[in-house]
């Protein structure tokens, strides 16, 4: 290695090292409670879908706010709420990943990514031949 | 299962798959007989002539009739898709009766093992065309393919081997793969399997039809340097390597570029995220590969010019193709579940993939040991003003961006491996805001680069030269930069160095290169690039989202900065202001399988105003069973920006029941009545009412209600509903307002009270709306332009270096001399390490 070379990596890898010093964007999975200790973080929280409980979205209303329930990792279970439309595909979601922080006793999501059965669970066919989720028959 | 194995079903081919099955593992005895068969071609090279001969014959014939296996199985998965054979799981998994036939090509690239043959397909095609042309590397660089080959064969086959199941066959038949399924209990079961699940509806569309292609020939493309290198390394000469390892890199950096911007292009397109890229690991995948070569590149050509830097091209042209099988080990092992919207299903292969990465991983890395002291480095070191200099430290900010990019992305597989949990939050800002600077280094760079020349030069000439430019760019700077208002001061300094180096690399074309377009591919490439950028800057940090809901509820300050509220409602008819336009949504249609939804754009101030300009979007939805509702944006493109429109939810009309509302009223003449949503004025009683519905009889006693209803608006409509007696029973004749969805029935006269009494039935008509996202991307043709440029640059520099090497073997002995990178003055090459022909 020449001097010259070393002397460019070292610039260079001072500007990353400023780059990732100064991002903000790294975070990790964490759970409700972790998220309600440090209020005001941004956080990903991983979790499913609260059945039964309410879940609210009225366009009419506001367009831009949807409400639910959701359950996280350590079984924890908290209302949610996203400031955007609710995703369409959203009851049938098996996992769900919040990206957002806590608000008082509120979860205030900016993005919600959604994994959806189809793809994660064994296929398989009723007895008319049609296609019957195995995460489908559980819900019933 | 034991049951099943009995019943003797009706109506299966099962010809095509056990044919199908078979060549799977033709391919691959093929591939392995390929490659040793020029393994000891190489091995016996040196001993005995003609032994190495018939080696590299037999070799041939095996990959010859690999080839054929692999174009066999291609052609047997399409009959079954053509003909719906739903037996089969592949078929059944990615296709419908409904698909459309071009469309059904798509399905080779849903699913893995479609999308592996693709690559299969590929490498095979480039390895009959590396047979033809690749002359004495044939033996050496054809054992790397034969044994990539080998392993992509192995993805396909589908067998239990000592209980490990290697790879996933595509004629997997349906009652093997779901042996839970009740129905296949029965003989007839086919009877009762009347459709398959169909393709995702994202990828029916066009670009999804030439995307995969193109992006897996950019894979498949990237083991040819990275067999050139290996097999100069094997054979510890670097002679006569230069040539065709610089056609072929160039040949990959085109395709790859293309292939990935497609993606960018189908995305943009028939995605709803609003945009051509979000930095999702599946596109970082594919991208990295692409720098590192990129990087490798620009080595070899200071390498060919000046004999230094071949060792890091070796290890870059290797490194390219290692992200590729890493890349194809993160988005198909399933490792990406969290973090991947659209990485392959688990098909529960990661420990064979983990193997193949290995494998040539160790590969590698052996032979570069092995190899290390053949490849010469000149003892004297590059001067710090020479072009071979700065193009060694462009490739490595390439490569140290390619660096980041991938540590980002692996994310999933550090948190798999040290049980962390690790995530980028925002990943769109996140990478942006570090590739913003990287981007403005490789784009000075790429311009300042070109006035330099190879070996030693003086840098006084170099101010001279790049004064004009740098002043055209930098008065470009402020004008654009003020026109589009771009306050953010990394982008201000990205706006600079792509103008920059579009004007440096321009002036270069015609000061430099008196604009040889045959020599210019180089220039023309980094001026594609520098537009390309600086649209992806303008369109990304100038987008402007003008469905913003201004008439939204306050929450209060806490709320407003998560709360973009970037979606806005739209009643049926009700027009909406949007920016520059009033938006109104006119109705749905149904096109199966879409539904669209007409939404209308005036350009218009004031609602009343006459419109200088009007345009219909049909943004469209897909409801799938499987995947719920799908939406697919509509783009109006012009010249300078593109409005892309999309749904983001829609009215659940059937969910919407209508609600009736029954109020009976009693009224004089004159008297109102008030309804929940109207007034209801009873303006006098015809004696002798005459309707449609109604004819007069002889002895009927007759009477109908004039009535004037007014709506909330004030807005009036008239109602006149009759009641009569004939043959003394009581009938009536129902008066409808449609406009208020409102049924007035004169049910009775009460001569005592000197009224009549009404039954006035209003119904809540089912709402019809939808939630729309409509953002601005200004100049984002300039991305697209860009694009085009870099390939047409690609193209040159493909043609000219191939040309290179043919005129030189028509003048094998002279001293040749070449204009192409010379910068401003002619030089002559030295060919002492570049013995081409």
């Amino acid at each position: 290695m020449k001097k010259s070379h070393i002397a460019a990596l070292l610039v260079i890898g001072a500007l990353i090292a400023y780059i990732i010093g100064t991002s903000a964007n790294y975070s990790t999975y964490e759970s409700f409670a972790t998220a309600n200790s440090n209020a005001g973080k941004e956080f990903q929280v991983v979790g499913v879908l609260a059945e039964g409980k309410e879940m609210h979205y009225n366009p009419e209303e506001d367009a831009n706010r949807f409400t639910f329930y959701m359950i996280d990792e350590n079984n924890e279970t908290r209302k949610v709420v996203y400031f955007g439309a609710k995703p369409t595909d959203f009851e049938r979601s098996e996992k769900i990943v919040l990206t957002g922080k806590m608000q008082g006793e509120e979860f205030h999501a900016t993005k919600i990514l959604l994994k959806c059965p189809s793809k994660y669970i064994e296929d398989q066919l009723d007895e008319k031949g049609y296609y019957s989720p195995k995460t489908a028959a559980s819900v019933n | 299962m034991e049951k099943a194995l009995d019943i003797q079903y009706i109506g299966e081919w099962l010809l095509a798959g056990n044919l199908g099955h078979l060549f799977t593992l033709i391919s691959m005895v093929a591939a392995l007989f390929a490659a040793i068969g020029f393994y000891k071609a190489v091995t016996t090279e040196s001993i005995n002539q003609n032994e190495s001969q018939s080696w590299q014959r037999m070799a041939r014939i095996g990959f010859y009739f690999h080839a054929f296996s692999v174009i066999a199985i291609i052609f047997i998965l399409f009959f079954l898709i053509l003909n719906h054979r739903f037996e089969y799981k592949y078929v059944w998994q990615h296709s419908s009766r409904s698909l459309p036939v071009y469309y059904m090509i798509s399905c080779f690239w849903e699913g893995q093992e479609g999308s592996f043959l693709l690559w299969q397909f590929w490498t095979a095609f480039l390895g009959l065309i590396l047979i033809r042309v690749a002359k004495t590397w044939e033996n050496r660089v054809m054992s790397v393919v034969s044994l990539l080959q080998i392993f992509l064969a192995a993805m396909l086959i589908g067998v239990y081997f000592f209980g490990y199941k290697i790879g996933s066959s595509p004629f997997v038949l349906m009652r093997d793969d779901m042996i839970n399924s009740p129905i296949f209990m029965r003989a007839n079961y086919l009877e009762f399997v009347t459709d398959g699940r169909g393709l995702n509806p994202l990828l029916q569309n066009y670009w999804m039809v030439i995307h995969p292609p193109t992006l897996f020939l950019g894979f498949a493309l990237t083991v040819v340097p990275f067999a050139y290198v290996l097999a100069a390394l094997w054979k510890r000469n670097f002679d006569n390597w230069v040539k065709p390892t610089l056609v072929w890199s160039l040949i990959t950096g085109g395709v790859l570029g293309v292939g990935i911007l497609m993606g960018g292009a189908w995305a943009y397109e028939a995605l709803s995220f609003g945009g051509f890229w979000a930095w999702d690991p599946v596109e970082n995948a594919s991208l990295v590969p692409w720098i590192v070569l990129i990087g490798g590149i620009h080595t070899l050509l200071a390498y060919k010019h000046t004999g230094h830097a071949l060792r890091a091209t070796a290890t870059m042209l290797i490194l390219s193709f290692m992200l590729i099988l890493y890349s194809t080990f993160l988005t198909r092992s399933g490792i990406l579940g969290d973090s991947s919207v659209h990485s392959f299903t688990d098909l529960g292969m990661s420990g064979q993939l983990l193997v193949f990465m290995l494998v040539f991983l160790f590969l590698s890395v052996g032979l570069l040991v092995h190899g290390w002291k053949a490849m010469p480095a000149p003892a004297k070191e590059e001067t710090t003003d020479s072009r071979e200099f700065w193009m060694f430290v462009g490739s490595l900010v390439l490569l140290l961006v390619s660096a980041l990019i991938t540590l980002d992305t692996s994310w999933p597989v550090v948190n798999k491996i040290f049980g962390t949990k690790i995530t980028i939050t925002e990943p769109i800002a996140h990478y942006n805001r570090y590739t913003v600077w990287f981007a403005l280094v490789v784009a000075l760079l790429s311009a300042t680069i070109q006035y330099l020349r190879y070996k030693k030069t003086g840098t006084s000439g170099l101010i001279k030269k790049i004064v004009a430019p740098t002043l055209v760019a930098l008065a470009l700077t402020m004008i654009i930069g003020f026109a589009l208002q771009i306050t953010h001061f990394a982008y201000g300094l990205l706006l600079f160095a792509t103008l920059y180096t579009i004007c440096a690399n321009t002036n270069y074309l015609f000061a430099a290169l008196s604009g040889k377009i045959r020599v210019a591919g180089g220039s023309i490439a980094h001026i594609g690039f520098g537009i390309l950028i600086l649209g992806a800057l303008i369109s990304a940090g100038k987008q402007e989202i003008i469905s913003l809901n201004t008439a939204g509820i306050d929450y209060g300050e806490a709320f407003n900065e998560q709360n973009k509220r970037e979606n806005i409602l739209l009643y049926k008819d009700r027009p909406i202001q949007m920016g520059p336009y009033w938006v109104t949504y006119i109705g749905d249609s149904v096109v199966p399988p879409n539904t669209l939804y007409k939404v209308l754009y005036e350009k218009k101030v004031n609602e009343e105003d006459k419109p200088t300009e009007v345009f219909t979007l049909y943004p469209n939805a897909q409801v799938n069973p499987n995947m719920g509702l799908i939406a697919n944006p509509d783009t109006r493109h012009y010249l300078t920006k593109d409005i892309f429109t999309h749904v983001s939810s829609v009215a659940d009309k059937s969910k919407d029941k209508e609600e009736e509302q029954l109020k009976e009223i009693e009224l004089a003449p004159g008297d109102t009545a008030i309804t929940s949503g109207s007034f209801v004025v009873l303006k006098s009683i015809n004696p002798n009412p005459s309707a449609v519905n109604y004819v007069p009889a002889t002895g009927d006693i007759a009477a109908s209600a004039q009535l004037e209803i007014i709506d909330v608006k004030g807005k009036k409509y008239t109602a006149e509903p009759i009641y009569y007696i004939r043959n003394s029973t009581e009938n009536t004749v129902i008066a409808e307002v449609e406009e208020m969805n409102m049924t007035i029935k004169f049910e009775k006269i009460l001569p005592e009270k000197g009224k009549i009494k009404l039954a006035i039935i209003e119904r809540n008509r089912p709402v019809d709306f939808i939630i729309l996202k409509a953002i601005i991307f200004p100049f984002i043709n300039l991305l697209w332009l860009g694009c085009l440029i870099m390939t047409f640059g690609f193209i040159i520099s493909v043609v000219h270096r191939y040309q290179q090497g043919r005129t030189r073997k028509s003048k094998s002995n002279e001293i040749v001399t070449e204009i192409s990178e010379g910068g401003a003055s002619v030089q002559p090459v030295t060919a002492f390490r570049d013995k081409e022909g």
